[in-house]
């Protein structure tokens, strides 16, 4: 027992209002609250150890650390726990709301992509209750480190209008566009191979005439542009330039890993689409993503893609794509609903969008 | 000046109480009686009951329409500048601690408003600064940690040995909570709450409160900051 009191709560720090138990209970409550209902729980709250984890934590609550040690004397006096919460949708809700409050106290932004990630979320558990001190090093993880996670604009496609929303489709199809930085490789290699079978295209007017019709109207354009059949080397030519291209392997944009994983997850079966040799694809896809199938064949396009895979696979379909994919799919009868929340030129957050899909 | 109301409370309360006491008292008592004179206290025990009843129906109206003084401040700065501050300070801590008890997981107990307006009157009359807050609230923690809290009146049930540790924190709960800062934004009642949690806070980890005046302002200092 320490002999003064004092000693124990420690210096009185500045007493702004985030410094304050009225606000800091305040908080814990309205972010309890909220994780719980969006897990389908509740949240039963033991105040007076919520009270001993932050009079522990007052006294040392300046530095870059602040966050970290919050942590720690939560974990240690553990003021929550989640009741009732639905398993299919929960990794570790009192962390989720334990680590929602550190934000909440320190500078640093969570990234709302990896707070969304449940792979993230198993990580962070199974090392934080096996050992305390890897609490910073998982706070950074789930910290914004180099701006927000932004996606391209995208665009969930659905084959009939009449699925009724949010009920959403059990198979996800992600255009490869979607979920990496294959596009401008695409454009510019099929701009290289148009110039050097006589037709010359700036890259904007290539991705829009070629991005979702692929290789059979590129090749149609040339024989209409120069009058002759298209020689067929073309699609050699293409490929041989692509493989060259992807030597280096495709990138994932950032968050899309996160966003695969999540719709695992929750049950959605997900594959991943390319028209145009599927195989020179395959060997650069990112090393987790082999395990997905990648489907399309030669000359197909998109629409006449994925109203195959629509027909095939007999299951309700929810297909994420790029604008000018949705487009093309959208002139063919299918319902488009852009994901992006954005309207004013900021960053698309589509990740981010669509980590809070909720599935029934 | 403490108004003649007070006793008066305390002495329905008192009445009321030991009317309860007795009773309970009697009812193990009587269930290894013989059967006539286990009936007979039977008797006794039910019209003890109808009595109490009554007497809690009619005390309850009297103290409520009558006796009560109307509501006023919520802070011990307000209360020092009160003419009423005394007899209102009692009615509060009446009022507050039992829920405090309630909160911090200590059994309920009765005060007297009569030694509790007495205690305040008391600190009220030591202090040197009277702008100092924190200095009160330790002069009026001890002045009712030797008085009320030891009280062995008849009407008033004494803090027994076990229930002295909580029935010291909920008095430092309420005393915290009257002499937290109001920020407009927080509920009375959460600042109540928060004053509790803060208290029982200290209980649970293992702290002790000080008995050194000096000590006590300190401490009062830094959690009145804090909450």
């Amino acid at each position: 027992m320490p002999m003064n009191p004092l000693a124990a709560i420690g210096p009185v720090p500045p007493c702004d209002a985030g410094l304050r138990l009225r606000a800091f209970k305040a908080a814990f409550h309205r972010i309890a609250r909220d994780v719980a209902r969006d897990r389908q729980g509740r949240a039963v709250i033991d105040d007076a150890a919520l009270a001993c984890a932050f009079f522990d934590w007052a006294g040392q609550a300046s530095g870059p650390d602040s966050p970290g040690r919050l942590f720690q004397r939560l974990l240690h006096h553990a003021p929550l726990t989640m009741e009732a919460v639905n398993p299919a949708c929960a990794v570790w809700p009192e962390g989720v709301v334990l680590i929602r409050m550190c934000f909440l106290v320190g500078d640093a932004r969570p990234d709302p992509v990896a707070l969304a990630d449940p792979a993230l979320w198993r990580a962070a558990r199974d090392a934080i209750l096996t050992d305390s001190g890897s609490v910073s090093r998982m706070l950074a993880r789930f910290a914004r480190l180099d701006g927000p996670a932004v996606g391209p604009e995208l665009h969930i496609v659905r084959p009939r209008p009449d699925l009724r929303w949010p009920r959403w489709a059990r198979v996800g199809v992600l255009w490869l566009d979607a979920v990496t930085d294959a596009s401008d490789l695409r454009t510019d290699s099929l701009g290289q191979v148009l110039a050097a079978h006589g037709v010359g295209l700036p890259h904007d007017e290539v991705r829009r005439r070629f991005d979702a019709g692929q290789l059979g109207a590129a090749m149609t354009h040339v024989a209409q542009v120069t009058g002759q059949v298209c020689a067929r080397s073309f699609g050699e030519d293409y490929r041989a330039m692509l493989a060259e291209r992807l030597s280096g392997g495709l990138t994932p944009d950032p968050g899309a890993e996160r966003l695969i994983a999540h719709l695992r997850d929750l049950g959605v079966a997900i594959r991943i689409v390319a028209p145009g040799f599927p195989a020179v694809w395959c060997d650069a896809l990112p090393d987790g993503w082999r395990a997905l199938a990648v489907s399309g064949e030669e000359n197909d396009d998109a629409v006449s893609l994925l109203e195959k895979l629509t027909s095939n696979s007999g299951a309700e379909l929810a297909i994420l794509a790029r604008t000018t994919v949705a487009e093309r799919l959208g002139a063919a009868g299918w319902s488009v609903i852009p994901v992006s929340r954005d309207a004013d030129g900021a960053p698309f957050q589509t990740y981010p969008t669509l980590m809070d899909l909720r599935l029934p | 000046m403490i108004p003649a109301t007070v006793p008066i409370k305390d002495a329905l309360r008192g009445f009321r109480l030991g009317l309860h006491r007795g009773r309970d008292a009697m009812v193990p008592l009587g269930e290894g009686m013989p059967g006539p004179m286990r009936k007979a206290l039977g008797q006794i025990v039910n019209r003890a009951d109808a009595i109490g009843a009554r007497l809690e129906s009619a005390g309850s109206a009297l103290v409520q329409t009558l006796l009560d003084l109307q509501p006023g401040a919520t802070t011990l700065r307000g209360l020092a500048d009160d003419p009423e501050g005394a007899a209102r300070f009692a009615q509060t801590l009446y009022r507050h601690l039992n829920l405090a008890l309630a909160r911090t997981g200590g059994p309920s107990m009765a005060i007297s408003e009569l030694i509790a307006a007495r205690d305040f009157a008391r600190a009220l009359e030591k202090m040197t600064d009277p702008a100092d807050d924190a200095g009160l609230a330790a002069a009026l923690f001890l002045q009712l940690d030797a008085g009320l809290l030891d009280v062995t009146l008849p009407f008033a049930v004494t803090a027994c040995e076990t229930d002295r540790p909580s029935s010291r924190i909920a008095v430092f709960a309420v005393l915290l909570w009257l002499l937290a800062d109001r920020d407009g934004v927080t509920d009375e009642g959460d600042l109540f709450g928060v004053a509790c949690d803060a208290a029982s806070s200290h209980a649970r980890r293992s702290l002790r409160l000080p008995r050194e005046r000096a000590a006590l302002r300190e401490l009062f200092a830094t959690y009145a900051a804090l909450i």
